[in-house]
């Protein structure tokens, strides 16, 4: 009985979440300021370097400028030192999303995922299924975006 | 060489003249003739003129785009030894001092550097002018601190390493040096002997004339050349040896017509950049820039006396004074001109003495220090013109940022030419051994390295881009891949028949394909038929998974060309290029994701501005537990397959995954591989397409080992993956083992796929 009713419950905000998406059509980030968080609020793992830091306040700082391709420069200069931190990935899928460049955010994301321990698995892993039900809402693959909020939805609510 | 275009001749109508005079009237047709002369004198001069002069701006107006490798970015944690970081320091041109005082310098106490840099701008900033220490412990950067301010630096990037000059729309090779980057002595040189009054005639210098029709005479040959640089240069120009009287006289008018619009510093530059000093095959050698890479193997800054004369005397005629087919002859001529620079006191005797005893020097392929990338930088061309507007491409100056490795280039280089001389002895067939390396990174496609020709200064055939070549077993991961993502009939543990085949080619022959070893081996686990890389077992497996899901995961893993679907597909017989490989493999690699090989990280122009960038993209193409599933297996291919040698030769304990090819007749050589951090694809074979005795492991993968003992890398990623279950199989049956049973290994399987059966193994 529990799991029907948490079930109904995932489903009815899965259905809400994709309707809000789908008539409002707005960016997750839509101020340039919360694309990549501030530092208080990264929480790359324990092993995460000064210089990765420095490179993702630096991204900060230019994508809050407006100045996307600078901003992507300087995460993928992170990326080359720590390409297996599944935080500069999806920062990137979320830049990319921010610019409507929808292929690249969905693969993007799909690759921080790919790089999660299981540790990881909860926020990040919801918030990479959202830009792909973003990107994919927008590329006109409602079914699809609709699979991909379900998913973020199951994870958010804590039921993974 | 252009057709020459023909002289356009047209009479000009004489205007008619009023004015008739009888006792003038045997004048006129005279004065009308001349007036024709004139016309036509000046009219060709005036095409003479626009000649030269578009060949000229051609030449000179264009700046040409600066090519950078990617540069050294230093921050603590970074895997990089002392000899590595010396190296890349020198490759950038900074000099060891006692106490680095200048911007370009260094001191070196072992592990201890003092590195004062240079400023530079980059794409999304400047790094400024500092000094800093750089302290290394054992294999990686243990600080970075700021030497005024004694504070911790996170990240410091050197500027970097300038790598060539191209053109990007045009497809010369050529590396194009200013004037000001020209040594004294080599510019003094070239005006003693070959023009001494550049700077004060006026394109011509009758005086030189009148000398060298004076000694030719004499001598009742021609041994002199009267022929000033800007004669030369036009000469240059339209390639053309016909010495006719003609000829010259349209080179002297052009010369003059040269020197009256453009500055002598220019000419001189021009000169300096399009003088013809050598053949190389095909390849015309113009400048002095490429020739000093040519027969050097250094930039035009670092050559000595010795050479500068060398390339001097080349001029000349460098078939006649070839430096391998007549050493004697090119070293007299050029202690000549080192003799003439010691009587005009440019130099001093005993530097005339010591550079006439030095022999000519010529680079020797294991020559070591040039940061010239001709097969890399063929790529970086390519994918330029595809990628970037051409408008843009025709600004000039452009500055532009490749992905490459310094270092991991120089150990591609090092690793293929030690090798081929390693293996010389076991080549059979006499054909010229010869090889291809490419290394990239696992997980965005950047390209590190690209080896074309066991000569790597060689501009010839870039194998690593367009030698298609069978690939062999290469193929094979695509076709398991294919079964086991058809997850309800295949698994990592199911059983494949190893049994003889007879199929009727699409030539309507009878193919029969063998195993290596010649043999059968029955019933054969999946993943030990990979390990293994029997043919049997693969043919028969790809027969039931059929050729088209087989040409989708091609397609999907990046093959771009066409897979025909024949049977013989399965073995490989599918010419591929090295980079074609890397592509597919790239893509096992990332864990499934696919990235388009990128050469290029930024465009940027002459002024700082950012062009368009060829950004980081991956697309999931396959799911990746598969990639996981199939990894596992390759990685089995190194520890108990037939790249089992490789660790040993690496020399190091990392985690590897690869796959060996070898083709019919032992014609191609061929090794995949991939660590955590690097991919690198090794193709030798030779252009004559015969057996070269190799097979993958004992050819190209001895080349992936020998470059892998001086890279540093990291392991391949292969732990549990949540959604699979990990089982011990016995590779005998494919039946579920103990743990403890020597011939058990650890397999990953969907849920629903492990096996039930017990091998009874313990």
């Amino acid at each position: 009985m529990l799991n029907r009713v948490l079930k109904l419950g995932v489903m009815v905000i899965g259905t809400v979440l994709i309707a809000a998406c789908s008539t409002t059509v707005k960016l997750p980030a839509d101020d340039t300021d919360s694309i990549i968080p501030a530092d208080e609020q990264i929480r790359p793992d324990a092993t995460t370097s000064a210089a990765i830091k420095r490179l993702i306040e630096n991204a900060r700082q230019a994508s809050k400028q407006g100045q996307m391709s600078r901003a992507e420069s300087f995460l993928e200069r992170a990326i080359r030192i720590e390409p297996k931190n599944p935080f500069l990935w999806h920062y990137l899928a979320k830049l990319h999303l921010y610019q409507g460049h929808y292929q690249r955010a969905e693969g993007l994301a799909s690759k921080s995922t790919s790089l999660m321990q299981n540790s990881q698995r909860s926020r990040l892993h919801a918030d990479n299924w959202r830009i792909i039900a973003h990107a994919r809402q927008y590329q006109g693959d409602t079914v699809g975006a609709q699979r991909a909020q379900d998913e973020a939805s199951s994870l958010s609510s804590g039921n993974h | 060489m252009p057709p020459r275009k023909k002289r356009t001749r047209r009479n000009p109508k004489p205007r008619p003249r009023k004015t008739r005079t009888r006792s003038f009237k045997w004048r006129k047709p005279l004065a009308v003739s001349l007036l024709v002369i004139a016309c036509l004198s000046i009219l060709y001069v005036i095409y003479l003129d626009w000649q030269v002069r578009s060949q000229f701006e051609g030449k000179r107006w264009a700046i040409p785009a600066r090519v950078y490798a990617r540069p050294l970015e230093l921050y603590e944690g970074k895997l990089l030894s002392a000899q590595q970081l010396e190296r890349q320091l020198v490759l950038m041109g900074y000099r060891i001092q006692y106490s680095p005082k200048t911007a370009g310098s260094y001191s070196r106490e072992g592990k201890r550097f003092l590195i004062h840099s240079r400023r530079f701008q980059f794409w999304d900033g400047v790094e400024p002018e500092r000094i800093v220490e750089v302290v290394l412990d054992r294999q990686s950067v243990s600080s970075i601190t700021d030497d005024k301010t004694n504070t911790s630096i996170d990240l410091l990037r050197l500027e970097p390493m300038h790598i060539g000059g191209i053109y990007p729309l045009h497809k010369e090779d050529r590396i194009l040096i200013q004037l000001a980057q020209a040594p004294k002595n080599l510019l003094t040189a070239l005006l003693v002997i070959e023009d001494r009054r550049f700077y004060d005639h006026y394109g011509v210098d009758p005086k030189a004339i009148a000398r060298a029709l004076w000694t030719n005479v004499r001598a009742g040959k021609t041994v002199q050349g009267g022929s000033t640089l800007t004669q030369q240069l036009v000469k240059n120009f339209f390639l053309s040896n016909e010495r006719t009287l003609w000829r010259k006289a349209n080179e002297a008018i052009m010369s003059v017509l040269l020197d009256f619009h453009y500055d002598k510093n220019e000419i001189l530059e021009a000169y300096l950049n399009e003088i013809y000093l050598g053949q190389d095959g095909g390849r015309a050698i113009h400048g002095f820039g490429l020739a000093s890479q040519f027969y050097f193997g250094k930039n035009v800054e670092k050559l000595e006396l010795s050479e500068m004369a060398t390339l001097v005397a080349l001029i000349r005629g460098p078939n006649y004074y070839h430096p391998i087919r007549a050493p004697k002859r090119l070293i007299a001529r050029r202690n000549l001109i080192i003799e003439k620079l010691a009587e005009e006191k440019i130099i001093q005797p005993w530097q005339a003495r010591m550079a006439s005893r030095k022999t000519l020097g010529l680079q020797t392929y294991a020559s070591r220090g040039a940061n010239y990338y001709p097969a890399f930088i063929e790529l970086v061309r390519r994918q330029l013109r595809k990628e970037y507007d051409e408008k843009d491409l025709q600004s000039e100056g452009l500055k532009i940022f490749t992905t490459l490795d310094p270092w991991v280039q120089d150990q591609a280089e090092i690793a293929l030419q030690k090798t081929v001389q390693q293996l010389k002895p076991t080549t059979r067939s006499g054909a010229v051994l010869q090889g291809a390396v490419l290394v990239s990174s696992t997980t965005d496609g950047e390209v590190y390295a690209i080896v074309g020709d066991r000569q790597p200064r060689y501009t010839g055939f870039n194998r690593a881009l367009d030698a298609v070549r069978p690939v062999g077993s290469l193929i094979k991961p695509a076709v398991y891949l294919t079964a086991l993502s058809n997850k309800d009939e295949f698994n990592p543990a199911t059983l494949l028949e190893d049994k003889a085949v007879r199929l009727l080619g699409p030539d309507k022959k009878t193919w029969a394909p063998e195993n290596f070893d010649r043999k059968t081996h029955g019933n054969v686990p999946l993943f030990e038929s990979l390990t293994r890389s029997y043919n049997l077992a693969t043919v028969n497996l790809g027969l039931k998974v059929g050729f088209e899901p087989i040409q989708e995961t091609l397609k999907r893993l990046g093959v771009e060309q066409n897979i025909p679907p024949y049977p013989s597909m399965l073995l490989g017989a599918v010419g591929m290029s090295p980079i074609d490989v890397m592509q597919m493999y790239h893509t096992y690699a990332s864990g499934g994701f696919r990235s388009p090989l990128r050469s290029i990280q930024s465009v940027m122009t002459a002024n700082g501005k950012p062009l368009q960038r060829f950004p980081l993209q991956v697309k999931q193409v396959v799911d990746a537990k598969l990639i996981h599933q199939l990894n596992t297996i390759l990685r089995r291919v190194v520890t108990d397959g037939t790249a089992r040698q490789l660790n040993h030769w690496v020399g190091k304990d990392i985690v590897i995954a690869g796959k060996t090819g070898t083709t019919n007749d032992l014609r191609d050589s061929w090794f995949a591989g991939f660590s955590g951090r690097h991919l690198a694809v090794v193709w030798m074979g030779n252009d004559q397409n015969k057996s070269t005795g190799l097979t993958g492991s004992s050819g190209a993968m001895r080349v992936w080992a020998n470059m892998f003992q001086h890279i540093e890398t990291q392991d391949l990623s292969l732990s549990d993956m949540p959604g699979l279950d990990y089982q011990y199989i016995d590779h005998h049956n494919g039946f579920v083992a103990e743990e403890s049973c020597d011939r058990a290994v650890r397999l990953p399987f969907f849920p629903a796929q492990v096996p039930t059966q017990v091998s009874g193994c313990k």
